[in-house]
């Protein structure tokens, strides 16, 4: 009853919720007139150009993106006619492609604007015809690989060669059969220090949405694309098969290169359908989340913020609520150095909560930091939480917390209901001498299970709540 | 005493309630239909039920789909539902859609369902009985192998969809006429053998039981709520007419099958009209529909049991792709006909290919429109389209760099070791027109067509550049297979097929085999060339 009272008794009108407008500052960039912008790739391109290209398969060059005034911007239409890409970066002239049947470079060679030149670099993968046959492409690597990662045939079958598969294609050409277990994913990219990271969709053996480490050999789940284990010689097949209803803790004793997912991306709390991944780069000009990892969602039309660490040699770490309220559903993203986040999106044939049919926006840090939980590390007898600001000592205490965990059945069929619940009790909470940074000891906390920790009752030094106060952290590993 | 009595109780209270907390939490969230619908169903369906972008995804209001029995909207949300399915929507009565639902039976529970069906049955203007636990927990059991998703007509051939409105027609009765007749006869002379009454109020020749030849009339009454003009559509195995009020409002004459629909139309008051219908069946097939249009009837009326076979607009908008002038369009999709890997290219002028970076060839030809992108650029695009010209010639469907030992063995298709092909990708020269590159073994081959208007056909050089430690022995060039070959009236020309021939300039001559055109290719170190003028006859 106390509790109650006394946090009734800091929601004070003095402070109204923390919202967006006050950090961030998104705009729509404007289309060229009449064209259909279903916007799947983008590219940063030198002098501030900027280069989309569509569902339907055009690649458009903007300029101005970058400017005060958007209305001013400039479209440059390069080529209509390629398929379906969903991955592309600029490199020393060209624009390398991830498109559906391959990796390609475009070069407009007589510098008249349009592309003249597509040069196939690797075709090695199979496609069948059917749609769900999707394949993202990252960035280069630091060896100038492009990370691909193709979609299982219709999301459920494993009907073309390599589907299933996470391959790496090197400059020459040549593709590396790298990770087996992959459903269907939205996204591909690169954490600060270079690894490689894909989003999986809630699905067949995959019970949520999930942020998911693509560490060269590893298993990431979906047994149905390990058929072709026996087409390279790189990485031994799998000894155990996974078991039908269990848990991925389970399976992992059983499986040794069975990577769980990093961060679980909770179905329906946090998002339905993760697509792009890109980090912070830009240290501080995007805001207070240096080097975190941000994804896209395309059913929300949100993106959502990482963070990331390693345990026992796993990576984990938790997933917060970022930027909200984009127009259409987010498919790609990409940071520029000056703290410039571009997103692209389009709701066809999967809905998103921004109901346009397209959209191309930026965002951009107005400069004032928002009240967050910064980073959220695992302890082994709790977490370890920092803040963007110094928080009010007073708040920081067991009552201002509450936390929940529950895992997911792994299992052939699609999706999962949230099980297992526990309540992990929160014990003590203490502030640190520098007020940005809190120790939670918490009893009960549970290998393998996701921890939803709510901080209702957290303020700033200023008096200010958090602008979210909602934390899921994966705990794959509990340290030593 | 009674104070501290007060404070006993109200601490028994307490307890009661904090003890009992965490039932009452999962219980209302298990119940609460509509936050469960927000949180994972409201994405594609739009929390007012009308489906995501004004339409775009299925809505559930008033959907027929929601109504009768339960087990047809516990089936969808337990194994999804995927293929083309009939929705009404506010602007159509007759949506298709072509999307998937994801299956939810793995992830949610069966109290989740109950919550979620119940909200959706009963909101929006559905009215439903009240689905029970019982209900889904049956239903998951009776399907548990089932690990597929539900396709659109499958579900609706297990659960069909019933309309509970009154029968169409009123006080329907039919004759049945022993006969044979080529024409409609005078009914009012002859002897109807059987009358029967059509309780379901709608025409249907299954009182004729097992006749070959016959004749058939209904009777009854229509009741009009507005007045105004009605169309009647009318089609029929073999012939058949309909009076409105006696008076003949349309008629199909003669012997003939189905798909011969007539369409009448008249002025109706409000209230009952009488209906007549005359039908025959000379010999084979039978079937009669009907279906009445008009003022404030959304989707078009039926009233045979069979369903009317009524035009419906198309299930996706046109979206043509044009070259533009002087130019080239290029479409890389799934060309139907062609490989997923084809490269489909519009020249300028009506004259169009698709090229296969799959096996190495132009395996389609075709004329006029290059191509439609509403197939492919609607929904999720599943499927393949075909080019939307005419006159189409598919030259070849297998790859077309190959060996033969000997002018009687079987085709080998180059792919491994030194014959391994790759598609390279292509280049735009003038007016944007593609030079296609790709390797077979250690051989570079360019690949480039240049169309001719006037002749209606293209020109395709290919050339070979060959290393000076030689080609692979025995490398031969599919040329077309699958068509009728036969040499023509000039050298090194062949008719492919009907409508196309092809003249081969080259330093070989081509062996013409069952179905097959195959030239063998003697390679020099250095570059080769060879030239194929394809022509429309």
């Amino acid at each position: 009853m106390r509790s109650l009272l006394l946090s009734l008794a800091l929601i004070s009108p003095l402070f109204a919720a923390p919202t967006q407008e006050e950090f961030y500052l998104r705009e729509e960039i404007p289309l060229p007139k009449g064209e259909v912008m279903e916007i799947g790739s983008i590219a940063l391109m030198p002098d501030q150009k900027v280069a989309v290209t569509t569902r339907r398969g055009d690649l458009w060059i903007c300029e101005g993106a970058y400017a005060d005034d958007l209305s001013k911007v400039k479209w440059t239409l390069a080529h209509r006619g390629l398929h379906e890409p969903l991955g592309m970066f600029y490199q020393d002239g060209s624009l390398i492609l991830t498109q559906r049947p391959e990796v390609s470079k475009l070069t407009d060679t007589n510098n008249d604007g349009k592309i003249d030149s597509f040069e196939t670099i690797c075709a090695d993968w199979g496609i069948n015809g059917d749609y769900h046959e999707y394949a993202f492409g990252s960035t280069p690597d630091k060896d100038g690989n492009v990370w691909v990662v193709l979609c299982l045939t219709g999301s459920f079958n494993a009907n073309s060669p390599w589907r299933g598969w996470c391959v790496r294609i090197t400059p020459e050409g040549e593709m590396i059969p790298t990770c087996s277990g992959i459903r269907s994913p939205g996204g591909i990219g690169f954490n600060a220090e270079g690894d490689t990271f894909y989003t999986d969709n809630q699905g067949v053996w995959n019970g949520s949405s999930s942020l998911k480490w693509l560490k060269p050999g590893t298993f990431q789940g979906n047994p149905t694309g390990n058929i072709f284990y026996p087409d390279q010689t790189a990485i031994e097949p799998l000894k155990n098969q996974p078991k039908d209803g269990s848990r991925i803790t389970t399976e992992r004793e059983r499986i040794p290169k069975f990577m769980p997912p990093a961060v679980v991306l909770p179905h329906g709390k946090v998002g339905q359908s993760p697509t792009a991944i890109i980090h912070d780069h830009t240290d501080g000009k995007f805001g207070p989340f240096a080097n975190q990892v941000l994804v896209g969602e395309q059913t929300h039309s949100e993106v959502q913020r990482v963070f990331l660490e390693k345990v026992n040699g796993i990576y984990q770490g938790a997933v917060i609520k970022y930027l909200s309220g984009f127009e259409a559903g987010i498919i790609p993203m990409r940071l520029s150095d000056d703290g410039t986040l571009f997103i692209g999106g389009s709701n066809r044939g999967w809905a998103s909560r921004g109901s346009k049919p397209f959209t191309f926006e930026r965002v951009r840090s107005t400069g004032k930091t928002p009240f967050e939980i910064l980073e959220m590390r695992a302890k082994p007898d709790g977490f370890e939480l920092t803040f963007t600001e110094a928080v009010d000592p007073a708040s920081i205490k067991p009552d201002s917390f509450s936390m929940a965990a529950w895992t997911y059945i792994y299992q052939s069929k699609y999706g999962s209901p949230e099980v297992d619940q526990a309540t992990p009790v929160i014990k003590s909470a203490t502030v640190s001498p520098d007020g940005k940074s809190a120790r939670l000891i918490v009893d009960g906390l549970v290998k393998g299970h996701v921890h939803h920790l709510i901080s209702n009752g957290v303020r700033s030094s200023k008096g200010s709540e958090l602008w979210h106060k909602d934390a899921y952290y994966t705990l794959n590993e509990i340290p030593d | 005493m009674l104070i501290s009595n007060q404070g006993h109780l109200r601490h028994i209270a307490l307890l009661f309630i904090v003890s009992l907390s965490p039932l009452l939490v999962s219980s209302s969230v298990a119940e609460d239909g509509k936050a469960l619908y927000t949180l994972y169903c409201s994405a594609c369906h739009a929390p007012d039920g009308k489906g995501a972008n004004n339409g775009a995804f299925p809505p559930l209001a008033k959907s027929p789909w929601l109504g009768g029995t339960a087990d047809r909207s516990i089936q969808i949300v337990l194994h999804g539902l995927q293929g083309e399915i009939e929705v009404p929507t506010d602007k159509d009565p007759n949506k298709i859609y072509n999307l998937v639902m994801p299956p939810q039976g793995g992830a949610l529970t069966d109290p989740q369902i109950v919550a979620i069906l119940n909200y959706v049955r009963n909101s929006w203007g559905n009215k439903n009985k009240p689905i029970l636990l019982n209900e889904v927990v049956k239903n998951r059991r009776a399907t548990a192998a089932r690990t597929s998703m539900w396709q659109g007509k499958e579900l609706l051939k297990k659960y069909p969809i019933h309309s509970n409105t009154p029968p169409p027609i009123e006080g329907l009765i039919s004759k049945v006429y022993h006969g044979s007749w080529k024409k409609r006869p005078d009914f009012s002379k002859l002897e109807p053998k059987a009358t029967y009454e059509e309780h379901k109020g709608l025409i249907s020749i299954a009182n004729a039981g097992n006749l070959k030849s016959f004749g058939m009339v209904w009777e009854g009454q229509i009741a009009i709520a507005r007045k105004g003009n009605y169309t009647f559509t009318l089609d029929s195995d073999d012939g058949s007419a309909i009076y409105i009020d006696d008076k003949l409002v349309t008629e199909i004459k003669g012997l003939g099958g189905m798909g011969r629909a007539k369409s009448g139309k008249t002025k109706l008051s409000k209230g009952l009209h009488d209906i007549r219908v005359e039908y025959f069946e000379f010999s084979g097939e039978e079937a009669i529909t009907l279906a009445m249009q008009g003022p404030g009837i959304k989707s078009p009326l039926q009233l045979s049991a069979v369903k009317p076979n009524i035009k419906k607009g198309p299930r996706w908008p046109s979206i043509p792709i044009d070259p533009p002038v002087n130019g080239t369009a290029f479409y890389r999709g799934f060309i139907d006909g062609s490989t997923p890997r084809s490269i489909g290219v519009g020249y300028h002028g009506g004259i169009n290919l698709a090229f296969s970076a799959d096996n190495l060839n132009i395996e389609l030809l075709w004329q006029e429109r290059f191509y439609d992108g509403g197939h492919h650029w609607t929904g999720r695009g599943q499927g393949n389209e075909p080019p939307a010209g005419k006159n189409t010639v598919k030259l070849t469907s297998m790859p077309v760099w190959g060996t033969l030992d000997s002018a009687t063995a079987a085709w080998q298709a180059a792919d491994q070791g030194e014959t391994k092909r790759r598609f390279r990708g292509y280049q735009l020269g003038e007016n944007d027109r593609p030079t296609f590159n790709y390797e077979v073994g250690s051989l570079k081959v360019s690949d480039v067509s240049t169309p001719e208007f006037d002749t209606k056909g293209i020109t395709r050089t290919i050339t070979i550049d060959a290393p000076s430690s030689g080609a692979p022995e025995n490398l031969h060039l599919m040329i077309c297979n699958g068509l009728d070959i036969k040499a023509a009236d000039s050298a090194h020309t062949y008719l492919l097929g009907n409508n196309m021939q092809v003249e081969i300039s080259s330093n070989s001559s081509a062996l013409v085999r069952s179905k097959e055109l195959i030239l063998p290719l003697q390679l020099k170190p250095g570059k080769n060339q060879v030239t194929l003028r394809y022509q429309w006859k």
